[in-house]
C-alpha cells in the first residue's frame, strides 16, 4: 500500500513529466519507460526542492530511475533534515 | 523574473558564485603543438575533403557565445577550429565526451591541441552544465553538440535541452552551424577517411531574451526547449539550403 510520501511523490512527478499517475508505478524506469530526458529528470528535483525544502545531494541523482528510488533518497534526505 | 524564481538552477549552475577559472586550464604546450596537428590535418584537408566557409559573418564580433553544430564526425570540431579565424579558437572550447579519449589520435589532440574540457553528460548531467556555464561566465565561447553523439546516418538527432538551459541561464546567443560532408569523409565507425568536399555553414545566431522575458519557474523546461528546438530547426534549414 503506497505511503503518504509516495503519493505526494507521484503526484508531483506526474505534475512536472505530464504523464497520467496510473503510468507511474514504483518501478517504472523513467527514461527507459516514461522517455524522459535528463532536464525533465533535474525539473523533477528542483520541484521536490521548492516543496519539501530539500537539496537531494548530486551523487544520487545519477541513481535516480523509479518512482522508488526517488521515495528511498528523499525519506533519507528529510530524515537527515530533522535530525 | 524574481530574483529566487530560478533558485534551483541557479544554485546548480552555481551562478551566484564566482566561476571555476581551473575549467580553462590548457597545456602550455598547446600553443607549441598546435601548428605541429594544424599544418598536417590542413594538407589532409586540402587533400581528401576541402573546406569551404560559409555565413562566418554571423558570428558575434564579441563573446561569450555558444556554437552549436550538428555532429558526424570525429573531425567536426578539428574542423571548425581550422576554418575559424585563430582569435576565435584561442577562446573557444569544447565540451567532449570522455568516449573520445579511447582514441589515441583524438587523446592526443584533446590533451595537447584543443581546449577540450572532458565531460560525461550521461552519469553528470548537472555537473556537465555546471562546466559549460562556467567557460561561459569566464567569456569564453563554447562549442557544444547538441545531439550528445554522433549521428550515424547524417540525419539530424533530437538536440538536447541542455543547450537551451545554457544560453538561457548564463544569457548567451547561440549559433547553429551545419557541417556538410564529414559524415562521408570520416563517418562513425569508419576504420579510414574517404574523399569528399566538406562545407561548413554558419547561421544567424539566436538570442535568448526573447524567451527569458516569459521565465516563469513553471514554464522554465518548456522555454528552454522550445529555444533548443529553435536552434534544431535553423541548423535543419541549413542543412536543407546546403543540399539544394
Amino acid at each position: 500500500m503506497a505511503t503518504e510520501l509516495e503519493s505526494e511523490l507521484k503526484t508531483l512527478v506526474s505534475k512536472v513529466i505530464k504523464v497520467p499517475e496510473d503510468k507511474i508505478n514504483p518501478e517504472t524506469d523513467f527514461f527507459r519507460d516514461l522517455k524522459i530526458d535528463s532536464l525533465l529528470a533535474v525539473e523533477i528535483l528542483a520541484s521536490i526542492d521548492r516543496k519539501y525544502g530539500i537539496d537531494i545531494p548530486e551523487q544520487k541523482v545519477n541513481k535516480i530511475r523509479t518512482l522508488n528510488d526517488i521515495v528511498l533518497v528523499v525519506n533519507e534526505c528529510i530524515s537527515k533534515k530533522k535530525l | 523574473m524574481t530574483e529566487d524564481t530560478f533558485y534551483y538552477w541557479r544554485r546548480k549552475l552555481q551562478l551566484d558564485l564566482p566561476p571555476d577559472e581551473k575549467v580553462l586550464e590548457k597545456s602550455s604546450a598547446g600553443k607549441f603543438f598546435r601548428p605541429f596537428f594544424f599544418f598536417p590535418f590542413a594538407c589532409f584537408t586540402e587533400i581528401f575533403c576541402p573546406i569551404r566557409v560559409e555565413g562566418a559573418e554571423n558570428i558575434p564580433k564579441a563573446g561569450p557565445y555558444i556554437i552549436a553544430p550538428n555532429h558526424v564526425s570525429i573531425l567536426d570540431y578539428p574542423t571548425l577550429a581550422l576554418k575559424l579565424d585563430p582569435s576565435i579558437t584561442s577562446d573557444l572550447y569544447v565540451l567532449s565526451s570522455r568516449a573520445y579519449y579511447d582514441v589515441a589520435v583524438a587523446r592526443f589532440f584533446m590533451k595537447w591541441v584543443a581546449n577540450v574540457i572532458r565531460v560525461d553528460i550521461t552519469e553528470d548531467f548537472l555537473g556537465t552544465l555546471r562546466l559549460g556555464s562556467y567557460v561561459l561566465r569566464l567569456g569564453k565561447n563554447l562549442v557544444v553538440f547538441p545531439e550528445g553523439t554522433r549521428s550515424k546516418t547524417g540525419e539530424l538527432s533530437p538536440f538536447r535541452i541542455g543547450l537551451g538551459v545554457l544560453s538561457i541561464e548564463c544569457n548567451v546567443p547561440i549559433v547553429p552551424v551545419y557541417i556538410s560532408g564529414l559524415e562521408k569523409v570520416l563517418p562513425k565507425g569508419a576504420p579510414h577517411p574517404s574523399f569528399g568536399g566538406v562545407r561548413v555553414c554558419f547561421g544567424a545566431p539566436l538570442y535568448p531574451d526573447k524567451y527569458k522575458k516569459d521565465l516563469t519557474e513553471e514554464h522554465a523546461y518548456y522555454l528552454y526547449k522550445e529555444l533548443t528546438e529553435e536552434v534544431q530547426q535553423r541548423v535543419l534549414n541549413l542543412k536543407n539550403s546546403v543540399n539544394k
